[in-house]
């Protein structure tokens, strides 16, 4: 028996948002791993820059160039899928002045950007060498105002207690957290010279989080069965290994962003240390999961899909150590963050950032799905396929 | 309620219904005398022990079974749950906590020495023109190659004995410290300490540790500047170019490059860095010089110490000639007829004879080796890429003096006049609006560019 309050574009919307956002984090990561964040030191400039200027397109072969360009106008269009997200998830909300002040308040947030992107633009071009950075006061308090809004409307609709309400609050806050990521990947460009790579970790690292919303935003999408959830006492049993679980994972991604980008002693050796527990808090889950009666049927996938995952994940991680601390010969005498990179060295650590996002991704997926709760039949009254039950005699099983 | 305790529940019921061994539990929802049993997808073990409630939901029974642990350890419950969520906090303070140990504005390891150059020295390029920019990714193999061609001359400085090596790198450093601790004659040992935190903070990651414009770097267009051949390609009168001009080279940055303007580091800073990338320089250039003596066996591993004071010191006295060259104060002449003269001395081949290397005033793409070995295309004089320097001064200086380090020959024969009208002319290429239409029309003729 199926409850289905979210109409079925927006489950393949937020399927391919996810997708869109994997692409732009692996951009991310290709950047990171040539360091070519700074190939294009002028921020902002329009999402179509790489095809509308032919001039640059064909002057500028430099593989940096085109990669940095190509993860600016992805970021872009994933702004463009968050928007559409979080509106159609509002659209689900039954009551009608709730959906109309969620609708409001997004667009009000939507627009307040807008002008925030376009101040920040023309600020950057009137701005005079050496005459000091001007901030987007008005725009940027308009922003922080409309942000307070639709928190506000989100606080309303987890009070209504209606169906789809899990979906519609992240979906909102996806929006943010991609607005946010878009600003600091901005900033790592216009800062660069006063905050250099920190501000550079600090996007990579608020990257994942936003990866972790959007994939809640996806679970959050597909509809509820019966069945589908554990009961009570299994939940409590599991759940708070899952949360954790997705607690170690996004923090071994932060040190090891902390790793690519600065590659400071004290980050190579908390991400070293973490992946151990990040291992061990995984095989702990997965056995937990495999060895439930009533668990197993229902997360049995994820548990050997973390398996999959984990094991290539540990000796893309051993090959990227050793390709990035443990080598020979003059390079050697360099700090690792100073090292030339060939095409091996290259792929390997792309794979293994871009395969760290996808543990992410699916500790998330199973830690939400985790922690639902039984569907109630008043819920599953209200969705429209909601069929008669198979009817048994009572006495056939209570005995 | 009713609670149903330690029964073998499930077993029961799979005995009165064989036909469909598996039964979800967790949500029957119970009417007066009947329940709806939903199957599970993939079964159920029998012998689950658990507990059964009925809760009242509208006008319906809720009825749900909650199996047990099979086993459940006596205590787990209250480990799982009653230490995760402390444990979790602890992990999670540690790590902010520790997050704040990771900053990256202490400069270099003390520790940490400069190697010693490993790629090859170009010395001169193939005799064939290039065709194409050189790729990125891969310089010191492509610079390699540059032996297999007629013209091409390199040198491996790994082809020199190891014992010689080992004293060359012991020289350097007592010439010219560590990254950490660097030194150079004249200038303070602070100032230059200074000066490598704040070029290891923001410039070490396109200039590398060295100066050599390698490692990830490498990756971007053009290549980042190679400081350790002493070429520059700053306006100046002299071998090398004054501190103040790489100094606004750093706090401008280089208009259609990945080298970005530092206008927001205090004046003290940007001392700092320029005194530490000229120290850079000048270590790379003694060790570069040396390792060409070596090769060419000039002079003996015994010679080394005596070779390179020499040597840095001939390299420190151009710099110190270039900081006292004094920048020209011009005034570009002005009227249709100074660009005009300006034009005809660009094209005519009895003038300056621009035009036979910026064929068609740039608007070809054409390449030529650099003072590095690099295949670079010329600028597209009507798009203003004046990379070095576009202001009057500055090109007023480039024409003078040519560059160097880009292979542009210097026109000590052009007179005073004949070169502000050349500056005036390439200055106003770029802005149509200064031109006169009959040179205007000749800027644009070229079919393939109607914008400049």
């Amino acid at each position: 028996m199926m409850m289905n309050t979210v109409p079925r574009w927006l489950r393949y919307w937020s399927i391919a948002t996810l997708v869109v956002a994997g692409l732009v984090v692996l951009l991310g990561s290709l950047i990171t791993t040539f360091r070519v964040g700074m190939s294009d030191p002028v921020w902002p400039t329009e999402p179509w820059f790489l095809v509308s200027n032919n001039e640059v397109w064909f002057n500028e072969p430099a593989p940096g160039f085109l990669i940095e360009h190509t993860h600016r106008l992805v970021a872009w269009s994933i702004g463009i899928f968050a928007v559409v997200l979080a509106l159609g998830a509002w659209a689900t909300e039954p009551n009608r002045r709730l959906r109309w002040a969620g609708f409001a308040m997004l667009v009000w947030l939507l627009l307040a950007y807008l002008a925030l992107h376009g101040e920040m633009g023309s600020l950057w071009r009137a701005r005079k060498l050496g005459g000091g950075l001007a901030w987007p006061a008005v725009s940027g308090f308009t922003c922080l105002l409309a942000a307070l809004g639709v928190l506000t409307v989100c606080v309303l609709s987890l009070q209504s207690r209606t169906a789809g309400r899990g979906l519609r609050v992240l979906a909102a806050l996806g929006l943010m957290a991609v607005m946010i990521q878009g600003l600091l990947g901005g900033y790592r460009v216009f800062l660069d010279q006063l905050m250099g790579t920190q501000l550079a970790a600090i996007h990579g690292s608020f990257g994942q989080v936003t990866l972790a919303l959007l994939t809640a935003v996806m679970v959050a999408c597909a509809p509820r069965r019966t069945g589908d959830a554990l009961p009570e006492a299994e939940r409590k049993r599991l759940a708070p290994w899952a949360v954790g679980f997705v607690c170690i994972v996004v923090m071994q991604l932060i040190w090891g962003v902390w790793v690519r980008h600065m590659a400071s002693p004290v980050a190579q050796r908390l991400h070293l240390f973490t992946a151990f527990v990040v291992s061990g808090t995984a095989l702990t889950l997965i056995i937990r999961i495999l060895a439930s009666s009533t668990a197993r049927p229902r997360y049995g996938f994820y548990a050997y899909h973390l398996i999959a995952i984990l094991a290539v994940q540990v000796y893309l991680g051993v090959e990227a150590y050793i390709g990035k601390f443990a080598i020979v010969g003059p390079e050697a005498m360099l700090p690792p963050n100073m090292r030339s990179i060939d095409t091996t060295s290259a792929v390997i650590r792309t794979s293994h950032t871009l395969l760290g996002a996808l543990l992410l991704v699916s500790a998330v997926a199973l830690m939400t799905r985790l922690q639902r709760k039984p569907v109630t039949h008043v819920e599953l009254s209200q969705s429209p396929e909601y069929p008669e039950p198979q009817v048994v005699q009572a006495s056939a099983v209570l005995v | 309620m009713r609670k149903l305790l330690g029964q073998d529940y499930l077993g029961r019921a799979r005995s009165k219904r064989p036909d469909n061994p598996a039964y979800q539990f967790s949500e029957v929802h119970h009417q007066e005398t009947t329940c709806h049993l939903l199957p599970l997808p993939l079964g159920e073990r029998a012998g689950v022990r658990g507990e059964l409630q009925f809760t009242q939901v509208s006008n319906f029974h809720e009825l749900q079974f909650t199996p047990h642990p099979n086993p459940l350890p006596q205590g787990e419950r209250e480990q799982v749950g009653g230490l995760s969520k402390p444990v979790w906090c602890a992990f999670l303070c540690l790590t902010l906590f520790l997050a704040g140990c990771s900053g990256s504005n202490v400069g270099y390891d003390p520790h940490l020495r400069y190697p010693l150059r490993d790629d090859v020295v170009f010395l001169s390029a193939p005799q064939d023109a290039p065709t194409a920019a050189t790729p990125q990714g891969n310089l010191n193999a492509t610079l390699a190659a540059y032996a297999n061609h007629p013209g091409g001359k390199v040198v491996d400085p790994r082809d020199i004995p190891h014992q010689d090596r080992e004293a060359l790198r012991t020289e350097l450093e007592t010439l010219f410290g560590t990254p950490a601790n660097p030194k150079l004659p004249g200038t303070s040992d602070s100032e230059l300490v200074e000066g490598s935190k704040v070029y290891a903070r923001h410039c070490a990651s396109c200039h590398s540790l060295t100066g050599s414009g390698r490692g990830p770097g490498e990756w971007m267009h053009p290549f980042p500047r190679d400081f350790r051949a002493g070429l520059f390609k700053s306006a100046t009168s002299h071998a090398k170019p004054s501190p103040t001009a790489l100094k606004r080279i750093v706090r401008h940055g280089v208009p259609g490059t990945v080298m970005q303007a530092y206008d927001l580091l205090s004046d003290s800073e940007l001392n700092h860095v320029v005194a530490y990338a000229i120290h850079l320089s000048v270590r790379g250039e003694t060790e570069r010089r040396l390792i060409l003596k070596l090769e060419a066996d000039e002079i003996e591993g015994t010679d080394i110490a005596t070779e390179s004071k020499l040597i840095a010191a001939k390299i420190q006295a151009e710099w110190q000639t270039a900081a006292t060259a004094v920048e020209p104060n011009i005034t570009l002449p002005t009227g249709e007829d100074a660009i005009r003269r300006g034009h005809e001395l660009f094209a005519s081949p009895t003038g300056a004879s621009c035009i036979s290397c910026h064929a068609r005033y740039g608007h070809d793409d054409q390449y030529r080796y650099d003072g590095w070995g690099l295949a670079v295309k010329l600028p597209n004089l009507t798009r203003g890429e004046h990379r070095w320097g576009r202001e009057p001064a500055e090109l007023y200086q480039h024409i003078r003096y040519g560059i160097p380090a880009a292979n542009m020959p210097a026109n000590p024969q052009l007179t005073d006049a004949q070169l502000l009208d050349l500056t005036a002319f390439v200055y106003a290429m770029s802005r149509p609006a200064m031109l006169p239409d009959d040179v205007r029309k000749t800027l644009l003729s070229d079919p393939g560019d109607t914008t400049p």
